[in-house]
């Protein structure tokens, strides 16, 4: 006989209480084991065998000669972690410094501000491949707007190649990043502060506050949240970001703009050594992993507040 | 009255046995073909992708129950494309395959060896000398079969701003590699913002360096215990005067970056003066070009031997897939797109020298045609096609050592005995270790003319 309640509905047993959240979750979680779990230990394992596409006969449990290949047989290597430790120190902290500065000078109401804040906003908008392709035009040695600028108001007397030197191709690449980045910290950061409430400025001025003690003490605090978030967002995409160096550069010349994602997606589909960017995408997880958990640790973002 | 319904049966069978089997693998089985099958175009341009349209619509008038997919991709993702294609198991029925893939291709067991169609189809001998005795002989003699069909034989040859010749009053009364350094720094003028060479600076730098230093080792790669031979003191010398052309700027600084695209568009376009590269860069000039600002010169003869040595074949090869499902029928495409007024079509389109000695006397392929200098040139017995990198799978040093050892070069971060060595080493190191499964396999230059 099935027990029932006060109001007549039969009682659900224990067991099957257990059951129902599994139940309602299985779709998201077999949805995400298939999309992200089975890639995922997929390139765990391609990680540790000798995989080339080029030999699909050959492939074999190699240990760890992958790993041991991109630090000892690899003579690029120094330069390209280098290279990514500038790609996302200069693109994300230039981003962050204007996004605020930006930021700051869209928060009062000015005459045009809505206009001017969605011209300054949309290059997030525009997709990487065409900024890459009109930053390439532009820094072109021979036809480049940039050079003829440059040239006209005097600031140079021979043409420069930005992408075709190995000092200037990265650094013309994070200028690209840095452009298309720049919104999306302006963005963030303008809503953080037109949520501070007004009378907190105003009772710090009675007070004797100064506009910079005022930054510092007050709006700093209340964007804490928001800042941890987008400064660790942004780290991953722009770490993980590739598009632009491909379209740009091509990692080029001589892998002075290669970044180690970009050399991972050069040796998976230029080379087809499956094996050795797995191995190199696993070590770039590891990464990002640890520096999400000590970012955030040292931010103390548990303690910041609500975003 | 059951034995002779037994024996009607089996004369039926056999019967049907022997009509199968006529319509099997001789492509001319007509409307009998059936079912779906693909074909990837790996170099598409809005004419090529006409002209297989038009094909396909052909092709369809004789097979009208086989569906040809076409597909395209551009050339420089093919590589990668029909490479992670195949790993996957699904490679197009009809793939467009470029000579240098050959190896790995064959290594993979993904192309079908194609002896068979084509002793059934019985058009062997109506191709030409170069495709018998040259791109076949190399394929059976390395591989055991021959695996791809040539579309088209192109050749290297030097694209010249005949107008600037003119304006400076340059003349070459001879055609050596010196003359060709010689006309380079003749034709760049800074203050015209004009420069010598559409200088090839990105992937397939190296092979244009190669053509120079192998005109000093009778187009050879390897001795016979496959050591390399490009790595000599005197042979860094000739790295450098090579590649001084960049360091001295008769080229576009940016022109380190340069693939077959910006080659091309900087030449057409007005910025450089010489251009090296293959006969399919006609179309493209006569296209961009008036008549009078251009013209082709062969490849510059060496300077020890007066021999031209260079990359000569086919532009890309024709080949079936082995996960092909329909394999007799993508078999009759190759075999359509091959016939003479297919193929004489498609390298008037394409400006490449035609397979098929049935179209030879076409005017186009004449004296007095467009492609008169490379006809010239792959007639000429001191043509010499330079020794292969090797029968091995190079692909991947294609795609980025080779070129990018010689940018570090360009930029001065390593010295040009350096980066020869590099290069030679590596390639040395792949040739040996091929030779000691297939001995005897060192590959040699040959002459078009004679197949020697």
């Amino acid at each position: 006989m099935i027990e029932k309640d006060k109001k007549g509905f039969p009682i659900r047993s224990e067991q099957r209480k257990n059951w129902e959240p599994y139940f309602f979750l299985a779709p998201v979680l077999l949805s995400m084991l298939i999309m992200t779990g089975y890639p995922l230990v997929r390139s765990i394992v391609m990680a540790f065998l000798n995989y080339k596409l080029t030999e699909p006969n050959n492939i074999y449990f190699a240990g760890l000669k992958n790993f041991i290949s991109i630090f000892q047989a690899d003579p690029h290597i120094p330069m390209i972690l280098l290279n990514t430790i500038k790609w996302v120190f200069i693109s994300v902290g230039c981003q962050f410094l204007l996004g605020m500065i930006l930021a700051l000078a869209l928060k009062k109401p000015f005459k045009g501000r809505n206009l001017y804040q969605s011209i300054v906003f949309l290059p997030w908008a525009f997709s990487s491949f065409a900024v890459g392709i009109m930053f390439r035009w532009c820094l072109n040695g021979e036809y480049g707007i940039v050079n003829h600028v440059l040239m006209q108001i005097g600031l140079i007397s021979e043409k420069i190649s930005w992408l075709g030197s190995s000092d200037l191709a990265l650094i013309s690449v994070i200028m690209a990043m840095v452009w298309i980045g720049v919104p999306f910290f302006a963005i963030m950061y303008l809503a953080a502060l037109q949520s501070i409430p007004s009378d907190v400025y105003e009772a710090a001025t009675i007070d004797g506050c100064s506009r910079i003690k005022g930054f510092f003490l007050i709006t700093i605090p209340y964007i804490t949240p928001t800042m941890i978030t987008t400064l660790l967002l942004r780290t991953i995409w722009v770490f993980n970001a590739i598009e632009m160096i491909m379209i740009m550069t091509g990692g080029g010349p001589a892998y002075s703009s290669e970044t180690i994602t970009s050399y991972m997606y050069t040796k998976a589909y230029g080379t087809q050594d499956f094996g050795t960017a797995a191995a190199m995408g696993l070590l770039v997880m590891i990464v990002l992993m640890l520096y999400s958990t000590i970012f955030l640790r040292s931010t103390r973002y548990e303690e910041s507040g609500d975003f | 009255m059951r034995r002779a319904t037994v024996i009607l049966v089996a004369v039926l069978m056999l019967f049907t046995a022997v009509l199968s089997g006529c319509s099997g693998s001789s492509g001319t089985g007509g409307g009998k073909l059936k079912g779906k099958i693909s074909f990837m175009d790996v170099s598409p341009r809005p004419e090529r992708e006409q002209f297989f349209r038009n094909m396909i619509t052909e092709f369809n008038k004789e097979y009208p129950d086989v569906e040809v997919d076409y597909q395209t991709v551009p050339w420089d993702d093919a590589a990668t494309k029909l490479t992670n294609m195949a790993a996957a198991k699904q490679l197009p029925d009809v793939i467009n395959i470029y000579t240098g893939w050959i190896p790995q291709f064959v290594a993979a067991e993904w192309m079908i060896p194609l002896d068979t169609y084509l002793d059934n189809a019985g058009i062997k001998d109506k191709f030409t000398a170069f495709t018998k005795g040259y791109y076949w002989a190399e394929q059976q003699e390395i591989y055991g079969h021959i695996y791809s069909i040539p579309d088209g034989l192109m050749s290297g040859g030097i694209f010249v701003r005949k107008d600037w010749m003119e304006e400076k009053n340059i003349e070459l009364s001879s055609w050596t590699w010196d003359d060709y350094f010689y006309l380079i720094e003749a034709l760049t003028d800074p203050e015209q913002n004009r420069y010598g060479s559409s200088y090839r600076g990105a992937r397939g730098a190296f092979d244009r360096i190669r053509e120079y230093l192998v005109s000093f080792t009778e187009g050879r790669m390897y001795d016979d215990e496959g050591n390399c031979l490009l790595y000599s003191e005197e042979n860094v010398e000739r790295f450098i005067k090579f590649t001084d052309v960049y360091m001295k700027g008769y080229a576009p600084k940016d022109a380190i970056n340069w693939g077959f695209t910006e080659m091309v568009d900087n030449f057409t376009g007005g910025l450089t003066g010489t251009l090296n590269n293959d006969t399919e860069v006609v179309a493209i000039c006569q296209e961009r070009m008036e008549d009078s600002q251009w013209t082709v010169l062969p490849l510059p003869a060496s300077t020890v031997d007066g021999k031209t040595y260079g990359a000569s074949g086919a532009s890309y090869g024709y080949a079936v897939s082995s996960f092909s499902k329909n394999q007799d029928a993508a078999w009759a495409f190759i075999e359509f797109l091959s016939r003479p007024e297919n193929n004489a079509e498609y390298c008037k389109v394409m400006t490449l020298i035609p397979i098929r000695t049935d179209v030879e006397n076409d005017p186009f392929f004449s004296e007095e045609g467009p492609m008169a200098g490379f006809l010239a040139q792959v007639n000429d017995p001191n043509f010499v096609v330079m020794a292969s990198y090797g029968p091995f799978d190079y692909t991947d040093l294609h795609q980025g050592p080779l070129h990018a050892e010689v940018q570090l070069y360009l930029q001065g971060k390593q010295s040009a005995d350096e980066t020869l060595k590099k290069l030679s080493d590596e390639l040395a190191s792949r040739m040996k270790a091929y030779l000691k499964d297939n001995p005897g396999t060192i590959p040699q230059p040959k002459s078009l003319v004679s197949g020697d």
